[in-house]
């Protein structure tokens, strides 16, 4: 399957009630695809339904649900809002439905979101999750000032004359600077001249993810004029979820004059290119599939590549792997709203690549890094950010 | 509520609308435009003993129980036409053993036919598969699902259950066959020790009790498996070259084909299957061969013979782009394992209209497929060419069973189509049928795809008759599934 779920979303709810009432509950959104099978104990797939079980938290449940609000027989309560915002936007549902029964199952909960915003209903986390945005450019209710604290001597954008600009997103800026730094220092260890903009701002995802669609919107264009004006050429993104963002600006009728790219494509590039080499390591490790990087944006081989050119790294696949993975459980607004609904799901990921037998755990996208490196506290398991993981063995020059 | 949460924990019982706004719905036709019909309450139990109480209580309170496994019904036994209470079996999906000796699973009711026939293919065995998505359920399949997909050499799926553990309408939990034999290794005496109870739930669809556990058997790998498809240019020849092969006892698989059935299945758009229906074959077999190598070779060198006597030619290895085509054959005519996962990749799909379920005697093939076909002509709304357009077709299987004495027959109006008129009129061709069939004994089965709308259905009164008799019996306060066709208040 190579499709990719880079444009989600175009209509308003109702637009999508035809569709939502076709869906025929065949439970084909709620399993791994029957022909990727690898392992009967790690068949589930939707998050939210494999933890609370009902119907109405799988994507089928939810899609009767948009339909009952439309038609006008049920308003948004609070229990709505408990039961859609629990939904991680893996986009599992669709990736199968789409091309399957030509359904848009994330698309229509995407929609019924924007619906419970235009209504201003909110779950608090959320809401000030997205004053946070508008006040401090950044969705965790952190001061600028933090940004980036460990990097207070790199020039910012207007001063570099490099035409690769890193961008970090939030979660590496505030939460898990060394990520950032990680990500930073391997590409400049790979000999590649790339700027930062010290002054970067919120993409606007988690605005977009919980439905408030005008405050991602508002901050979606910010970055894109500046950074359109700055005669950057490429952004290379630590954060696959930025890059994601980013990537629908042409849906929303913005043109960007660069490219965007994924830090593990560059760091592949460089690999080719014989700038980064590594040396060897004798290690069983497994790599998750973030869903953006993967689902969303259709980035799979990559970070594969990478990390199996590192000589005596074995890969072992997870069962749920590829456009087949299993989140992580952190996405769509849920670590914020729901950090314990995020546990449960990060267990269940990181028990499957537990049960491999391998000695780490490498993925590519912070926030997928931050919820299965509090799965693994103490496990056994080290789990790493790709940068991480590479700066243990990369050669000097 | 407090009562259930008592059974269950707090978190598995809900009547909070939002919640149960999920459980209006199944692939019913007349529910996909008409008004949901959601229950007053929905529990998630995750042991039988729960289920007993659950019921017990049900029973005092005269609260209605409906039931829902995964949820796939294509006749509503899993919404709740009357309210009350749904059981949702979601939390009861174990395989509780496999033993690779004597060849059996046991399986709680949620276990799905995917991941049983994958955990039955890592130890060299393989079941049974009725034609249902892989997302369906073993248990519900098994007792409820009316097509035999496995050809005269497996015969019917209900005879591969060889226990059960059953819930009744009282709360007493009943066990039949092996689950009777509690210890670590339990037996495989499927009908004993007697009385042999366990065809009790079959076809019942839900009415007369709970199933909570089955075991059910597998059958080792075969050594080798080929599919084999040929093409004939009329129904009749088709037929005879079928009942030849089927009565010389040759192939595992083994179905006749007539018209469009399940090019909807193998396509994903009203214009991929329009364009599978202009190439398609109007006449067809499908059979595996299933085997050693020398038993492989021998069915299809007889084979090839029997086709050709009755002027077909052989098409298997001259279709190329139609792989998920032949995928979906294997499948869901066949019972062949190795591919069967991927290749019910597009169940899912709305495929039928509506179908017939019939039994009847070999000879009878083609006449059921011309009545069929006449009946759905003289259909006001499918004699426009225009409504009975490329993407809308009439389709015929039919599979060898009990030893290929006799077949047992699908017939359907296929297509991706969501038209309510054309759904109607398909009904009304049922109908015609139904009383068509009669005339010539041929027993059309009632059990699926009849509920068409409240109040109304294409039962056979018998069947009706004998139904409400045994549920009087095992309930006589009409708790358990009322459906829409028990109409006797307890």
């Amino acid at each position: 399957m190579t499709s990719n779920l880079s444009e989600v979303k175009k209509d308003k709810l109702e637009d999508y009630y035809e569709m939502a009432l076709r869906c025929n509950k065949c439970g084909f959104c709620r399993h791994v695809q029957p022909m990727a099978m690898a392992d009967e104990r790690f068949w589930g797939q939707c998050p939210p339904g494999q933890n609370n079980k009902y119907d109405s938290y799988f994507a089928s449940g939810l899609l009767e649900i948009s339909r009952a609000v439309v038609e006008g027989n049920l308003k948004i309560t609070d229990k709505v809002l408990d039961i859609l915002h629990r939904c991680t936007t893996c986009g599992f549902c669709e990736e199968f439905c789409e091309p399957g029964s030509r359904l848009k199952p994330l698309s229509i909960i995407m929609a019924l979101r924007e619906r419970c915003v235009e209504e201003d209903k909110m779950l608090k986390p959320h809401r000030e999750m997205v004053d946070s945005m508008i006040e401090n450019m950044n969705p965790y209710g952190r001061p600028r000032t933090e940004r980036l604290s460990f990097l207070n001597e790199v020039e910012s954008l207007s001063s570099s004359s490099s035409d690769h600009l890193l961008y970090f997103g939030c979660c590496s800026s505030y939460k898990n600077q060394e990520i950032a730094k990680d990500s930073l220092e391997i590409l400049t260890r790979g000999g590649l001249d790339i700027s930062i903009d010290k002054d970067e701002i919120c993409c606007g995802l988690p605005g977009f993810s919980i439905g408030a669609e005008k405050a991602g919107l508002e901050l979606l264009k910010k970055n894109i004029d500046r950074l359109n004006s700055s005669g950057v050429k490429r952004v290379v993104f630590v954060d696959p979820q930025c890059q994601f963002t980013f990537a629908q600006a042409k849906s929303h009728g913005m043109t960007l004059n660069f490219e965007l790219q994924h830090i593990s494509q560059t760091i592949l590039g460089l690999i080719d290119h014989g700038s980064l080499t590594f040396s060897p390591l004798e290690e069983k490790i497994t790599y998750h599939d973030p869903c953006y990087l993967g689902r969303r944006l259709g980035i799979y081989e990559e970070p594969r590549k990478v990390l199996s050119s590192i000589a005596g790294v074995t890969l072992f696949e997870m069962p749920r792997s590829r456009a087949n993975s299993f989140c992580c459980g952190a996405g769509g607004g849920v670590s914020v709203a729901f950090p314990d609904e995020t546990a449960l799901t990060s267990k269940n990921r990181f028990e499957e690549a537990a049960s491999l037998g391998v000695k780490s755990l490498v993925t590519c996208d912070p926030l997928c890094y931050d919820a299965l490196e509090k799965a693994a506290n103490g496990k056994g398991i080290e789990v790493y950010d790709l940068s991480k993981f590479l700066l243990r063995v990369v050669e000097e020059r | 509520m407090k009562s259930l949460a008592d059974i269950v924990g707090d978190r598995w019982v809900s009547d909070e609308q939002e919640v149960l706004a999920s459980y209006g719905r199944d692939i019913s036709t007349y529910l996909l435009y008409g008004q949901p019909k959601p229950p007053d309450l929905v529990i998630l139990p995750q042991t039988t003993e729960e289920i007993s109480k659950i019921v017990k209580f049900a029973k005092d309170t005269h609260l209605r129980i409906t039931i829902r496994n995964t949820g796939l019904s294509l006749s509503s036994t899993s919404v709740a036409g009357h309210g009350g209470l749904l059981i949702d079996l979601r939390r009861m999906d174990r395989v509780l053993q496999i033993n690779g000796e004597t060849h059996t699973a046991t399986v709680e009711s949620n276990v799905s036919l995917a991941v049983l026939s994958f955990a039955m293919q890592k130890r060299g065995m393989f079941i049974a598969i009725p034609g249902a998505p892989s997302t369906a359920g073993v248990l519900s399949n098994y007792v409820y699902g009316n097509t035999n997909k496995s050809g005269s050499r497996l015969d019917w799926q209900y005879n591969h259950i060889i226990g059960i553990e059953m819930v009744l309408p009282d709360g007493s939990i009943i066990r039949t066959g092996s689950s009777t034999d509690d210890s670590d290794e339990p037996s495989i005496w499927g009908h004993g020790p007697g009385p042999d109870l366990h065809y009790l739930p079959v076809h019942a669809m839900g009415t007369l009790g709970i199933v909570t556990k089955m075991t059910v058997r597998g059958h080792p790998l075969d050594d080798e498996c080929k599919i084999f498809w040929a093409a004939f240019d009329d129904i009749d020849p088709a037929c005879s070259a079928f009942r030849d092969i089927v009565r010389r006892e040759l192939c595992t698989g083994s179905c006749v084909y007539a018209g469009h059935k399940y090019t909807s299945y193998a396509t994903d758009t009203s214009e991929a299957q329009y364009r599978m229906n202009r190439v398609h074959p109007m006449y067809s077999i499908v059979l595996t061969f299933q085997g050693t190598k020398g038993r492989v070779e021998y069915e299809e060198k007889t084979v090839r013979e029997i086709v050709g006597r009755n002027e077909g030619r052989v098409i298997v290895d001259k279709f190329p782009p139609y792989e998920s085509f032949v995928g979906s054959h294997i499948a869901m005519a066949t019972s062949l394992y190795s591919d069967v996962l991927g290749a019910i990749r597009y169940w899912g799909s709305r495929g039928s209209l509506t179908t017939i379920f019939a039994i009847l005697s070999m000879e009878q093939l083609a006449q059921a497929w011309k009545i069929f076909t006449k009946a759905t002509l003289e259909e006001e709304y499918f004699s426009d060419p225009d409504n009975l357009h490329g993407d809308l077709g009439l389709g015929m299987i039919g599979y060898a069973t009990e030893g290929g004495h006799y077949d047992w027959l699908e017939l359907g109006l296929e297509g991706h189509n969501l038209n309510l008129d054309a759904s109607w009129a398909s009904v009304r061709v049922v109908g015609k049928c139904v009383k068509e069939f009669a005339k010539l004994g041929i027993a059309v089965d009632p059990r699926r795809s009849s509920k068409i709308a409240p109040g109304k259905h294409n039962l056979q009164s018998g069947y009706v008759d004998l139904m409400t008799t045994m549920k009087k019996s095992l309930d006589p306060s009409n708790i358990m599934h009322p459906g829409w066709w028990f109409t006797y208040k307890g």
